[in-house]
């Protein structure tokens, strides 16, 4: 223990002394990390805003669908799917989407039934009147509208309609609600010229969790025309559709790190006089072939989590407090109306843990031949240099 | 009996076109607290026989005992042990870290060991203070004269308290009154009990009073034993 | 197939590990077939430093070894909402059969890498290396053994597709299911503890008595003894244990222990029974080679601080099983 803190503070001294080599590789190195970094803190920390702002969606949603085409569906489903043991209510939902010719992007419409509801990120209120509504920020910014503004849409029958603009949702729920646009039931039903006895959908809460899949079945018994949709169904495709963007730019990432393992190989096998004369010396004077290894070992693992330690922060840096302006055109065709990053700074420990591993064992691995090959000189070396 | 060698050859290159026969059959004893020169012509073999002495390489052929325990066949972190704990080795070209400081320079051979980083600098000062370098300690060994440089080799040997102190040449680099700094070194080491085994061309040692054997070689074999 | 940058990692290190084990085998091959401890040929100057070569690759491996079993312990939870069912880990190990296989494997190459090493630098102390050639033979056995690890974690990991719905904990831990695992968590906790406690009260009496006896008898039943408690306090944590750190009367899962929620309590947990097994099997399988004589010194020497470092981590396991036993307001056994 004692043997191998002396050999650190030996190889530590080691780095310092060569430095102008070190801190080359050690910048790369550190580049690279960042590269790989960001792309993992970013795509986790899109993946963790998805999930909480899914954790306040119903826990079943139940649609109906026709030859596989989403329908409408008759409010009555709702009473019945009420009547379920276990369900604590069925609400049926009125909305859908709306591409607005003007700024060429798509809406989602909202029906409200309830506006005294006191909402998380919302400044202002709910809509209260047939001509109020709610908007997420993108299309308050699209507009350039704030509260007290009227939005002018055109409904069923070709008309303009103005909606005076009651509140706006914050940055902080933008992914979910930055495209939304919020209004009185009624006022959406008349909008989009609804039947007053369908429904887009049924939103479920159900008082256990556990009991979701059983319930989803007792629907389609009942119902056989219907679809239900559980909350982690509609988790688990934000994450499948997160895992396989970050997946892709990982792969590019790697190709990267695999690079810069070549060019660590290739450093620490040409090795210079001067680094071979020392080993010839230690060796002389009563170092062993281990000894050597030991401090090659120590050097590289001071090395590498330097180079993390630097490249994690920037990785951190670069998305949560620039907006991973390096990242972002390669997801934006991930949504229609992608929206500005305001990241929450996540930092869990496992992306820390695949961020490291991934970084310093194959850089320790890479080194490992080499490190031998300059630790076996012979002794002798040194009375012949 | 401190050090002993039967029959003792090496051959380098053994088996291609450049094989070579560097010693061949070298029988000696060497006690505890002579003081040896080794000399011979330049590519007679002394610098081998140094190092198969000091357990730095092995033989290709017969035997080296030290202290009654065969040392030729033993895997390399028992000669590097031994290297490190009985022999003090003083080289040609001082062979220091250009730049690491002199007393980072002379605790270089304790680091493996068991030592205390505090027990191996309390050592270091001891013996730069005993060569009278004590105020070099912090500079680095690049920015030293060479007579200083020569006493921070001697003192890198020193610092195990080593029982053989084996010294290649130590005065092709230095003028006439550096040789005399260093055999008084040397004569004091012995006086305090050390085995010194010198290899050199040069008569200032061999003619000096503190020698009291020379073993000669030529082409790789003794050419004779002399008395003092 | 996931691209998932855990899995990526998991299997991109399985192979550099696996490729580094084939080097190893491949010079111990050469060691085996070339080795004269007589000699002092070059040749043979060049075999010895291909073991060292051969040690530093086996400690790479085990270190890694160590950290990809955390990997991919860590990844199971991680990507377990990405399967319909799957609660935690437990989940995602269901989701394919392979899973639970890929985890046996990793644990034999850990207990395989870790003995390999200890018995290298036992070796290695030594100046005539009785060890070199059964050592290498084992090491040619490692070898396909990390290849397999490789090849099921492929196949685990290939076969997990986000449309999988599995079970969870919920149902696998449940005491009315039929796997094994169900037994174990049907396993009644008295019955659990009447096994375990009576077992870690035999280790403890025989560690005691082969730190004060160099008996190899009793070095021979301490190695039985703990392989079998190994094996029944893995049920136990199943069947009792997770209840008491959980402190909820049905929650068995073995792997949330592992998560933040819990403190990461488990890791300590779980390093504390592994390296107390470890080293509890060492000074039996270090006794039949005291007749060499020179081992025996060392392995005296060796002996009591392995036996003390076995003691030390089954009492961390031990502590932290018991701690909520005795202190936590949760019982679940109601007297009365
Ligand atoms: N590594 C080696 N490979 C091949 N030949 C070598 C090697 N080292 C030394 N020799 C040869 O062995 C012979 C003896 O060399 P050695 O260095 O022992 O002589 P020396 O007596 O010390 O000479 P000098 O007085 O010039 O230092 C020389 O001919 C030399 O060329
Ligand atoms: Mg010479």
């Amino acid at each position: 223990m004692n043997r191998q803190l002396k050999l650190l503070e030996y190889a530590l001294a080691g780095l310092t002394r060569r430095k102008g080599k070190n801190v080359a590789l050690l910048l790369v190195y550190a580049f690279t990390i960042a590269a790989l970094g960001s792309v993992l803190f970013l795509t986790d920390a899109l993946r963790s805003e998805a999930r909480q702002t899914l954790d306040h969606a119903p826990e079943m949603v139940v649609q109906r669908i026709s030859a596989g085409r989403h329908e409408l569906i008759p409010r009555s489903y709702a009473t019945t799917i009420a009547q379920l043991p276990g369900v604590r209510q069925a609400t049926p939902r009125v909305w859908g989407y709306y591409y607005d010719a003007l700024v060429r992007a798509n809406f989602t419409l909202m029906g409200v039934t309830e506006p005294e509801t006191q909402i998380k990120d919302l400044q202002g209120q709910l809509p209260a009147a047939d001509n109020e509504c709610a908007v997420g920020i993108g299309i308050a910014d699209i507009f350039g509208a704030t509260i007290g503004d009227s939005l002018v849409l055109v409904d069923a029958h070709g008309k303009n309609r103005v909606f005076a603009i009651s509140g706006i949702f914050s940055a902080h729920s933008a992914l979910l609600t930055h495209d939304l646009i919020l209004m009185p039931e009624p006022a959406l039903r008349a909008f989009f010229n609804l039947d007053p006895t369908v429904a887009t959908d049924i939103a479920v809460s159900i008082a256990n969790p556990r009991e979701i899949t059983t319930l989803a079945k007792k629907v389609r018994y009942h119902l056989p025309d219907t679809r239900p949709i559980s909350r982690s169904e509609i988790l688990h495709t934000y994450d499948s559709i997160f895992n396989w963007r970050s997946g892709m730019m990982f792969a590019v990432s790697v190709a990267a790190l695999i690079a810069f393992c070549i060019l660590a190989w290739d450093k620490a096998t040409g090795i210079s006089a001067d680094e071979k004369r020392e080993i010839g010396i230690l060796k002389a004077v009563g170092w062993n072939t281990g000894d050597v290894m030991a401090i090659k070992f120590w050097e590289g693992l001071i090395l590498s989590l330097s180079a993390f330690l630097i490249g994690t922060i920037a990785a951190w840096l670069h998305v949560f407090v620039l907006g991973a302006p390096a990242l972002t055109p390669i997801l934006k065709g991930w949504s229609v109306l992608f929206p500005p990053f305001s990241l929450q700074p996540v930092t869990d420990p496992y992306q820390i843990l695949v961020l490291a591993f991934l970084t310093i064992a194959p850089y320790l691995a890479c080194t490992l031949i080499p490190a031998w090959k300059t630790a076996v000189t012979a002794p002798e070396q040194a009375m012949r240099s | 009996m401190l050090l002993k060698t039967e029959h003792l050859s090496k051959i380098y290159n053994r088996g291609r076109p450049d094989e070579l026969t560097a010693l061949n059959a070298v029988s000696l004893e060497v006690h505890t607290g002579e003081a040896i020169a080794l000399c011979g012509p330049s590519g007679s073999g002394k610098t081998t026989l140094l190092s198969l002495l000091a357990c730095m390489s092995r033989p290709t052929s017969g035997q080296v005992w030290f202290d009654g325990k065969s040392i030729s066949r033993l895997p390399e972190r028992f000669l590097a042990a031994l290297r490190r704990d009985h022999f003090g080795y003083i080289f040609q070209q001082f062979n220091l870290i250009r730049d690491l400081s002199v007393i980072d320079n002379i605790s270089i051979p304790l680091l493996p060991g068991t030592l205390s980083p505090q027990q191996i600098r309390k050592r270091g000062m001891s013996v730069l203070e005993q060569l009278d370098l004590a105020d070099k300690a912090k500079q680095k060994a690049c920015q030293l004269s060479g007579g200083e440089q020569q006493r921070v080799a001697i003192a890198r040997a020193l610092i195990g308290n080593p029982q053989v102190i084996i010294a290649d040449e130590p005065t092709a680099h230095l003028d006439h009154s550096l040789t005399n700094d260093l055999l008084n070194i040397l004569s004091a080491l012995h006086a305090g009990g050390a085995t010194l085994l010198i290899a050199t061309h040069d008569p200032a040692i061999y003619h000096h009073p503190l020698i009291q054997r020379t073993i000669t070689l030529h082409n790789g074999s003794l050419a004779d034993l002399l008395a003092p | 197939m996931i691209l998932h940058p855990g899995i990526l990692a998991l299997l991109g290190g399985s192979l550099l590990s696996v490729l580094l084990l084939i080097k190893a085998s491949g010079l111990g091959l050469t060691i085996l077939l070339r080795w004269d401890g007589t000699s002092s040929s070059e040749q043979q100057l060049a075999l010895e430093h291909k073991t060292w070569l051969i040690s530093s690759l086996l400690n790479a491996g085990l270190g890694f070894q160590i950290v990809s079993g955390v990997l991919f312990l860590a990844t199971v939870e991680a990507i377990h909402p990405l399967f319909v069912g799957a609660m935690c880990a437990t989940g995602t190990l269901n989701a394919n059969l392979v899973g639970w296989l890929v985890l046996l494997v990793k644990g034999l190459l850990f207990f395989a890498a870790a003995l390999w090493v200890i018995f290298n630098r036992l070796d290695q102390r030594s100046e005539d290396a009785p060890l070199l050639r059964p050592k290498y033979l084992a090491l040619l056995l490692i070898t396909p053994l990390a290849f397999l690890d490789l090849t099921l974690q492929y196949s685990f990991f290939s076969g997990l597709h986000p449309d999988i719905i599995t079970s969870c904990c919920g149902s696998l831990f449940s005491e009315q299911g039929q796997s094994v695992l169900s037994e174990l968590a049907a396993l009644p906790p008295v019955t659990a503890m009447a096994l375990f406690f009576p077992v870690i009260a035999i280790y403890y009496v025989l560690t005691l008595c082969c730190l004060r006896s160099q008996n190899a008898l009793l070095r021979y039943l301490l190695f039985i003894t703990v392989i079998v408690a190994f094996f029944i306090a893995l049920a136990a944590i199943i069947s009792f244990i997770s209840l008491y750190l959980y402190q909820m009367p049905s929650h068995h899962c073995p792997f949330d222990l592992l998560q933040a929620h819990y403190n990461y309590i488990g890791y300590p947990l779980y390093a504390g029974l592994f390296g107390g097994t470890l080293f509890g099997l060492l000074p039996g399988l270090a006794a039949p080679l005291q007749h060499h004589p020179s081992l025996s010194a060392h392995i005296d020497q060796l002996d009591r601080h392995w036996l003390w470092i076995s003691l030390i981590g089954m009492t961390v396991f031990l502590a932290i099983a018991l701690w909520p036993m005795l202190f936590a307001p949760f019982t679940l056994l109601r007297s009365g």
